[in-house]
Order: structure tokens, then sequence, then C-alpha cells
């Protein structure tokens, strides 16, 4: 792993806020957020709808400026990146799974996965997409379409994509949103597997508290600000 | 795909067409006057001097043009277009005579003519029989097929006939103040011909020489002004239909561009989770358009490459010269640069737009285009693209100043469309909470985010206004023509009936139109001598009236003044002119009074 990131946190917020603009005015999203994440640690975030933990993730991602404060992911604060530089530091670090899956649909499965490698321009992207496929159980449907998956093998190929370039933090949004209880609990045995194995970082943003147990830690949050769970980021992160 | 294909077809086929008519006037520029200059005379033959100028050109072939009666043995007569030419006629390309099978140069022989087959249908005549021309018989030896400089000679009024000087003057028609054309055409030498400034020149210096004597001189690099400008007028107004064409359908892309990456904006903004570029996105669905682009560009070149061949394939026989059936590079690049930034214009900046969607809205689904990031430098791109276009058919354009009124016209039409557009979705937004629920969905429909309502004002707008243009040129030609025909213009006129034909004329007339309002004159052909007891060549005339003093004129007289002219609106049924032929020979020349 690159020295530089041992010396820091995976993620480091200091005093986020996040304001978006709307036709009735200014609307505060996040209103102060400090967390820091260490390597490693598998963190969820729950809270109500609207609270602002999809923001959070945004902002963390780098998908979502800060109006105010500090975001630093990787080592690098992302307030000094453009645009291009935010999605040069996605595809090298951080992969995302969405409740939706976002799967090309004119792609086959290992073309959706070899898709951020071949973003980095990496020679290898279809052998590495293959034995990804083959790490979530799925190198017999690689030549699939998203449209000939079902809804647990679509997140199984999103979790491939997303892990295919070892990224050090994987942000995951309520991953199992669209799955029935017992494919979700097969895809997030796979993911904390994965994550284990890789000994990535792992943000997840759920609603469901038996999810969020199987986490090292809970951060609540409510109307944009963390309300429990924000503390022993700092025992853990000093 | 297809609007870029028929708007570049459009195009190319306009601009090939034109390519095809110029060159053949240049390929053909040489036959069609008969030689590399044609120095042309009327009423008077080249003096010894002026002779002796053209003769220090090159080979000098001269010809006598003129319109003359021809009767047969049995008092039928026609009247002739005659041409009698000396022994270099023609200086190039060949004579053609029908019949008899490779008979020569019969024209040569003195006392023998070759004429078109009408006169012979006409006159109940074939090859071997007598016919008088002036106080001349002839023998016909021939049937005349094409000549080279048939291009050069004037509307024809009767079948062609050619023969020597020699036979020429054994008619008796050549008299001091005769109606005759004399031409000489000069052939250069080979390396002083095909320079143009050596031709020039050569020209000038004729002209300068003889500053009175009246030549109308043509060169082999400009045979047919007339039919030049004709053609460029037309061509211009046709180009102006294919640059809006290709507008209309660059619309219809960037419509379809807008619409397809609606549909993108998810797949966009996964790529950019997954680390893509801005400007990789950009060139990925640029490529793709490009691509497309090319596609259609090519089936547009194509069809238009082959507009002249299809064209001249159709109408062969109604085109006045050959068209040259070649690919003509210039006008094909040009319409493929047009094509090339007509997409580029209503692509560039959609697709910006789209490459610089937030990747946000895959978590944020409520974010709409209103907050997405400016494409400023696509808008200029676009911009930049429609200014390049604007010059490309400016600079293409034989009338500039025409073409930069119309390209100005367009962008204001397209600006004050895009303003209706955004006043209609405007006032829609307005009212989106009409009843009846119908009315107010429709409205909202057109007043909300991802309205077409802008581009459904400028395609519909700009394609109506192309239609309108159309057709209000098409009236202003017809006005433009209806102007310069007397109110009560008959719908038909009959030449040359003769008097003891005329019953029977107008009998089968009142048969098939019993309407029709006949009248008939006696006429003849001949030149104004005099007016007002003074000769033409003393009476001051305007440049604009000139050219009646200048040729022959059909003469009809009565001894009753003519009733006032009724107007337009009195006009009552169709209404036809006979003339009646009174001259026994056109080549006199009375004396008119004005």
């Amino acid at each position: 792993m690159d020295q530089t990131l041992k010396q820091h946190p995976a993620i480091h917020l200091e005093g986020l806020q996040v304001t978006l603009p709307s036709r009735a005015g200014a609307v505060a999203i996040l209103r102060g957020i400090d967390l820091s994440v260490p390597e490693g640690e598998a963190v969820a975030v729950v809270g109500p709808s609207g609270s602002g933990k999809s923001t959070l993730l945004m902002v963390i991602a780098g998908l979502e400026r800060a109006t105010a404060g500090r975001v630093t992911v990787a080592g690098t604060d992302l307030g000094s990146l453009d645009e291009d530089g935010l999605a040069r530091l996605r595809a090298a670090n951080i992969g995302i799974v969405f409740q939706s899956f976002h799967l090309v649909p004119t792609m086959t499965a290992v073309e959706n996965v070899a898709l951020p490698m071949e973003f980095l321009n990496q020679e290898d992207a279809f052998t590495v997409a293959q034995a990804a496929l083959a790490e979530v159980g799925l190198a017999h449907r690689e030549s699939h379409f998203p449209g000939q998956l079902s809804g647990g093998e679509q997140q199984r190929v999103a979790i491939a994509r997303a892990l295919a370039t070892k990224p050090t933090l994987i942000l995951a949004d309520e991953p199992t949103g669209n799955l029935d209880l017992a494919t979700g609990e097969q895809v997030m045995d796979l993911l904390f597997e994965l994550k284990e194995r890789t000994g990535a970082t792992l943000l997840l943003i759920t609603h469901d508290n038996t999810l969020a147990k199987r986490c090292d830690r809970t951060v609540n949050v409510a109307d944009g600000r963390i309300v429990s769970g924000g503390a022993k980021r700092r025992a853990r992160a000093t | 795909m297809l609007c870029i294909a028929l708007g570049v077809a459009a195009v190319a086929a306009i601009g090939s067409l034109a390519a095809a008519f110029d060159k053949a006037l240049a390929n053909q520029g040489r036959l069609l006057i008969g030689g590399d200059l044609s120095f042309e005379l009327i009423h008077r033959q080249t003096n010894p001097e002026e002779t002796a100028a053209l003769e220090k050109l090159g080979e000098i072939s001269g010809s006598a043009s003129f319109r003359a009666m021809a009767r047969a043995e049995d008092g039928k007569s026609a009247l002739v277009e005659v041409k009698a030419v000396d022994d270099p006629y023609p200086l190039y390309g060949d004579v053609a005579v029908l019949e008899p099978k490779d008979a020569g140069p019969l024209w040569r022989e003195s006392g023998v003519v070759v004429a078109q087959r009408v006169l012979l249908d006409r006159l109940g005549l074939k090859v071997g029989d007598p016919l008088k021309i002036g106080e001349a018989t002839v023998k016909i030896g021939g049937i005349l097929g094409d000549q080279p400089d048939r291009l050069a000679d004037r509307l024809s009024y009767g079948p062609k006939l050619l023969m020597s000087r020699d036979t020429l003057e054994r008619t008796g028609l050549v008299q001091p103040g005769s109606l005759i054309r004399w031409t000489y055409r000069v052939k250069m030498p080979e390396a002083i011909a095909i320079d143009r400034e050596a031709l020039t020149a050569a020209r000038k210096g004729i002209e300068t020489e003889f500053p009175q004597a009246g030549f109308a001189i043509h060169d082999w690099t400009d045979p047919a002004p007339s039919l030049r400008r004709d053609a460029e007028r037309f061509t211009q107004f046709i180009n102006f239909v294919g640059l809006t064409a290709l507008l209309l359908g660059g619309i219809g892309v960037g419509n379809a561009i807008q619409s397809y990456m609606a549909k993108k904006r998810d797949i966009i903004a996964t790529f950019k989770c997954l680390g893509a570029s801005s400007r990789l996105v950009l060139n990925v669905y640029l490529i793709q358009a490009l691509l497309l682009a090319l596609i259609g560009i090519t089936i547009g070149l194509v069809l238009g490459a082959l507009a002249p061949a299809a064209i001249a394939a159709r109408y062969a026989d109604a085109l006045p010269i050959a068209l040259a059936v070649e690919p003509h590079p210039i006008p094909l690049l040009v319409a493929a640069l047009a094509g090339l930034l007509t997409m580029v214009l209503f692509v560039l900046w959609p697709l910006g737009r789209a490459s610089r969607i937030s990747p946000a809205v895959l978590m944020r689904a409520h974010l709409t285009e209103e907050s997405e990031r400016s494409a400023l430098p696509f808008a200029i791109g676009s911009a930049a693209a429609g200014l390049a276009l604007f010059a490309l058919a400016i600079a293409a354009s034989e009338e500039r100043i025409v073409t930069a009124a119309i390209s100005a016209g367009i962008v204001v039409a397209f600006g004050l469309l895009l303003g209706f557009g955004v006043i209609v979705q405007r006032l829609a937004a307005r009212f989106r909470r009409t009843k009846p629920p119908a009315w107010g969905l429709a409205l909202a429909s057109i007043g909300g985010p991802g309205s077409l309502a802008r581009s459904i004002a400028v395609s519909l707008g700009l394609g109506l206004g192309l239609l309108i243009a159309v057709a209000l040129i098409h009236t202003s030609l017809l006005t433009e023509i209806e102007s310069h025909v007397e109110v009560d213009a008959p719908a038909y006129y009959f030449l040359d009936v003769e008097p003891d034909d005329l019953k029977t004329f107008q009998d089968t007339a009142k048969a098939i139109e019993p309407t029709a309002k006949l009248d008939d004159a006696p006429m003849l052909r001949g030149r104004i001598i005099e007016l007002n007891g003074v000769s033409v060549d003393k009476v001051e005339v305007k440049p604009d009236a000139r050219w009646v003093l200048a040729g022959d004129r059909g003469l009809t007289y009565t001894a009753p003044c003519p009733a006032p002219r009724p107007s337009r609106k009195a006009n009552g049924g169709p209404r036809a002119m006979t003339a009646r032929r009174s001259c026994r020979s056109t080549a006199s020349s009375p004396r008119v009074s004005g």
C-alpha cells in the first residue's frame, strides 16, 4: 500500500458544510461534519431520509463539492482537485457500489467490470475483470448483458467492478436496497468478505440496522449533523 | 445521419451541376464558338485592314448568317437560317452530314447545299431536289446534322441550311443593307490559345486597333456569357435552398443528439463515477457523432457526385450543351466541409453540455438540466463552426453579397425563432395550472424542463420559411416575366401561315377552342433603317432601346389603328395571333417610319 496512505486516515472531514441552491432559496444539507475513518475500518452511516447521508457519501467520493470545511480522502485534499483530478482519484482509489447498480446496459458483465481500469489505461483490464468476476462467482456470466442478469447478479457485477481496481476506499450507497432479503444478505456477505480480503476501508450508507451492526462503527446522521458515532473516530484517528 | 446525407447531397449536387456546366462550357468552348476567338459584324464584312489584323492572330474562317426564304419548285416556301461558309470551315470539330452516308463536305460544292431534315419535310422535298434561294436554284446535297458552332448562332426561326460562299454569291442576297451577320473565327497557335492572358491581349488588341468597328467578340473561355449568367443565377437560388436544407438537417441532428444524450445521462454519470474525465466522455460521443456524420456525408457526396450524370442521362436532349460528367472535387469538398461544420455547429454544444453532467445525478435524482454546469466553451465552438459554415458558403458563392445577406437572414431568423420558442415556453409555464387537466398537463410539458418548444419553433419556422422563400422567389420570377408581357398578349402565336391556308387554320382553331379570339396580321421580317425620316445611324437612341435597331424585327401592319388594350381583368378567353406571310424574301430591308 502507498506509504502516504499509511500516514493518513482513509477519510478525514473537518467542519464539512454543504449548502445547495434551490428555487426556494439555499438549503443547508450538511451543517458541520467532523469525521475521521482510519484505513481498513468499516463504518455504517445511518439516519432518516433527508438527513444528509447520501450527500456525505457524494462529498467523500468527490461527486459533490463542499461549501465549507475540508475533505481529505486517501491523503488528498479534494478541494485542491479539479473535475478531472477528482475523476482520476476515484478511478485509482475509490470503488462505489450503488443501490441501483448502474451497470452500462450496452456492455457485457466483463466489459462493465473492466471499465474503470480502461479509464486508467490499464493493459490487463479484461484479464483482471475476468478474475474479479470469478471472485464474485460470475465467471460463467461474463459475456451476459445486464438485462440478462438477475438483480443479485447485477449487484455482484457492480461489486466486482468497484473492487477490480483494488481501491483503498469502498463507498456503498444502500447496496441491498433493490434486492430481496436473502439476496441482499448474500451480496453483503460477499462485500464484507472482499473488504476483509483487500483490507479496504468501507463506508456503508444504510437504513438496515442489522447491516449497520456488521460494521466496526455506526455513525448516526440527522439534520445534517452527526448525532452519534463520530467520537470513536477521534480515538482511532489520533 | 439521413438529415446530414440529404443536406450534403443537395449542396454537392448543386455544386457538381454548376461545375459540370462550367467545365462543359470551358471544355467545349472552342466547339461552341467554332474557334479560339470569334469576331462578329452585322451588315458588313471586314475591311482589308481588319482582315489583315485578324489574319495575324491565326487561321481565319469567315461565315455569313442570315434568314431567307427557300422555295420549292411547286411554289411552297419556308423561312430558313442560312449559313454560308468558306473552305477552312470548320476550324474545330466536324459538320455531320446525316444523308447520304460518308458524303463529305458537300456544302463546299458550288450550287449545292445541305439542309436540316425538317426543311425537306416541310416542303415535301428529298435529297437531290432543287431549291430556290434568292436568285439561285441550288441542289439539296444532303441532310445537315450537328454543327460545331451551333451555340454561337442566334435563336433559330427556321431550319438551318449550309452552303459555300460561292453559292451565296449566286443567290444575289448579299446586297448593301442586307441583314447578314458576318462571323470571323480565328484558330490561334495552341500555346497562345491556352494562355488566357495572351487570349485577352489579342482580343484587346483588336478592340484598341479598331474601336469603331463594332465587333462583338467572344473567346472560347466564355463562349456563352448569357447562358453562363443564367446558370449562375439559377445556381445561386438553388444554393440557397441547399444551404437551408443542410441547416434544417443540422437542426434535426441537434434535436436527435439532445434526445439521445438525455437518455445517456445516467451512463455518462456512471462513467464519471468510475473515473472518466469530461474530455473522455466528450470524445466517446463526439466520435460516435462524427462517425455517423462521416457516413451521412459520404452518402450525400456519392448522391451529389452522381447528379450531373443523372441529369445528363435524363435531360441530355433538353440541355444546350453536354454536361461534363466527371467528379468535380471542389464542390464535393465544399459540400463535405459544409456537412462537417453543420454537424459540429449543432452537435458540439449538446455534447459539451452532456460531457459536463455532474456524476452526482446518479444519487441526486432531482438535479435537472438547469443546475448543470456552464458549457460556454462548447457554445463558442458551435458558434465558430456556424461562422465558418457561412464563411464557406460566401466564399464558394459567385454572388457573395447576396449569399452574405441570406446567411445573415438565416442567423436573424434563427435568433427570432429561438426567442419565440423561449416566449412560448415561458407562457406555457405561467399557465401550467390551466383547467381542464389535459390543457394543464400539455402546457406543463411545453413549459417544463426538457421542453422541445425551442427546437420545434426553430425547425418548423426555418422549414416553413424555406418553403415560403421558394414560393416568393417563384412568384417574383413570374411577376418579373408578366411585367414584361403585354396585358392582352396572345396565348399562342402561329407564324408562317400561308394566305391560302388562313381560312382552314381559323376553322381548325375555332373547332378546337370556340371561345378563342383570333387575330391575324400580315408579317414580314426586316430591319429598321429610318426613324421619322432620319437614318438610324444618325438617330440618338437610349442604350436599352438600341436592340430594336440592331437586328431584324418581325413587323406586322394594319390599316385601322388598333383598339386600346383591354385591362388584364377584362381579358376574356384565350387569344391567338396569326401572322400571315406577306413578303417574298426576308433579306430585303423595308424602310419603316415610327
